[in-house]
């Protein structure tokens, strides 16, 4: 575990300057190379902005109108009684939407429940095992101008429920 | 006739449905509940955030969108997409090298947990993979199961999570790591699963 941790620290600097050196060595003009790069960065950004835009209001709409409460309460009742505590079905019904709104609850999680115990396991273990999957497909398609998502949706939620599941089960098996 | 085929074009989509939904509701229960001087505060702060992000994004996609144009005039990049090819050639066949090394330098940042790196390495793989698409509306089935990979998280050490849980005093802060790499292979393996028995019907 150490080895993979000092590898994720140790890969950037290493990569740029294995690039850097390799790219002099074979006589490539890399000012120039990086120069033209990074202007396709701007160009990407630029294009990708109006999806982020629309996303972030209508995010923000929905905390901020406190829907969000609401749609987490009703739907944790009844998945209560199969065994998923309600905090965590919280963060899973944000999860896909806000990384930050999501570790806000992260922390709520770890204050009220203790970080010592099953809840907090299984909800980093949700944490860490998903991405903000609505804001990413939004990117992705975005940068290619694409609006039909044919059954990306469906396939990506049904990745996150699958999470939320194994999460709690693996969690119990593990370290319960 | 023209009608019917106008409409199909114009609604139907599931992320305007969704959201348009998101909008609508909660402009609609905000003004119900006596809000509605919020609305326009928060439109205010979530644009303004909007604008913040995409502005540090510029920095970070410019230096790696920099580094991997270097990396591809040294032809590098084609020899990692070389060493990723066994798995990648199965997930994406028919792609080709120069596609491959976006797709491999994208994984393997995601992996890393560098998921400022990951994401415009992504967005270009995502934009050559659409070149190599035959249709302009709709995404091709390489395109669908790569944007499913990375809306699965595929870090192997989730380390906002452990520093997270480090801050608020665990006994072992990294014990959830492999409770958490075994629920990412499980999920990502099946959205895997799921979107090449899903094109496989389509296309029949």
């Amino acid at each position: 575990m150490r080895i993979i941790s000092l590898l994720s620290t140790v890969a950037v600097p290493f990569f740029v300057i294995f690039v850097m050196a390799y790219g002099l060595c074979k006589n490539i003009k890399v000012y120039d190379s990086f120069c033209e790069g990074a202007k396709s960065g701007l160009e990407l950004v630029f294009k990708i902005m109006p999806f982020i835009f629309a996303m972030t209001i209508s995010i923000g709409l929905l905390r901020d109108s406190g829907l969000l409460d609401i749609l987490t309460d009703i739907l944790s009742k009844p998945l209560s009684y199969i065994g998923i505590p309600s905090e965590i079905l919280r963060l899973y019904i944000i999860r896909p939407f806000s990384g930050s709104a999501a570790l806000g609850i992260l922390t709520n999680i770890f204050e009220s429940e203790g970080i010592n115990s099953l809840i907090s396991d299984i909800a980093s273990t949700m944490m860490g095992a998903t991405e903000t999957t609505f804001y990413t497909i939004a990117l992705y398609y975005g940068a290619v101008g694409i609006k039909k998502t044919k059954y990306t949706l469906l396939v990506a939620i049904l990745c996150d429920v699958i999470a939320m599941i194994c999460a709690v089960f693996i969690c119990k098996a593990f370290l319960g | 006739m023209h009608y019917f085929y106008n409409k199909s074009q114009k609604g139907g989509y599931m992320i305007n449905i969704i959201w348009a939904v998101m909008m609508t509701t909660s402009v609609f229960y905000m003004i119900m509940t006596g809000n509605s001087e919020k609305i326009l505060e928060s439109i205010t702060s979530s644009s303004s955030n909007a604008i913040q992000l995409c502005i540090s994004l510029i920095g970070i996609y410019c230096f790696w969108l920099g580094i991997m144009n270097i990396a591809s005039s040294t032809k590098i990049n084609d020899k990692i997409a070389r060493l990723c090819s066994p798995v990648l050639n199965k997930l994406f066949p028919n792609t080709s090298e120069y596609t491959l090394s976006f797709i491999s330098m994208n994984i393997a940042s995601n992996m890393l947990g560098l998921g400022n790196a990951a994401t415009p390495y992504g967005l270009k793989a995502m934009q050559e993979l659409h070149k190599e698409n035959q249709f302009q509306n709709t995404p091709s089935e390489k395109m669908i199961l790569f944007a499913v990979i990375n809306s699965a998280s595929l870090q192997i050490i989730p380390t906002t999570v452990i520093s997270l849980r480090h801050t608020y005093g665990a006994f072992n802060p990294s014990s959830i790591v492999l409770t958490t790499l075994l629920t990412t292979l499980i999920s990502a393996v099946s959205g895997i699963l799921f979107c090449k028995i899903l094109g496989r019907n389509r296309a029949k």
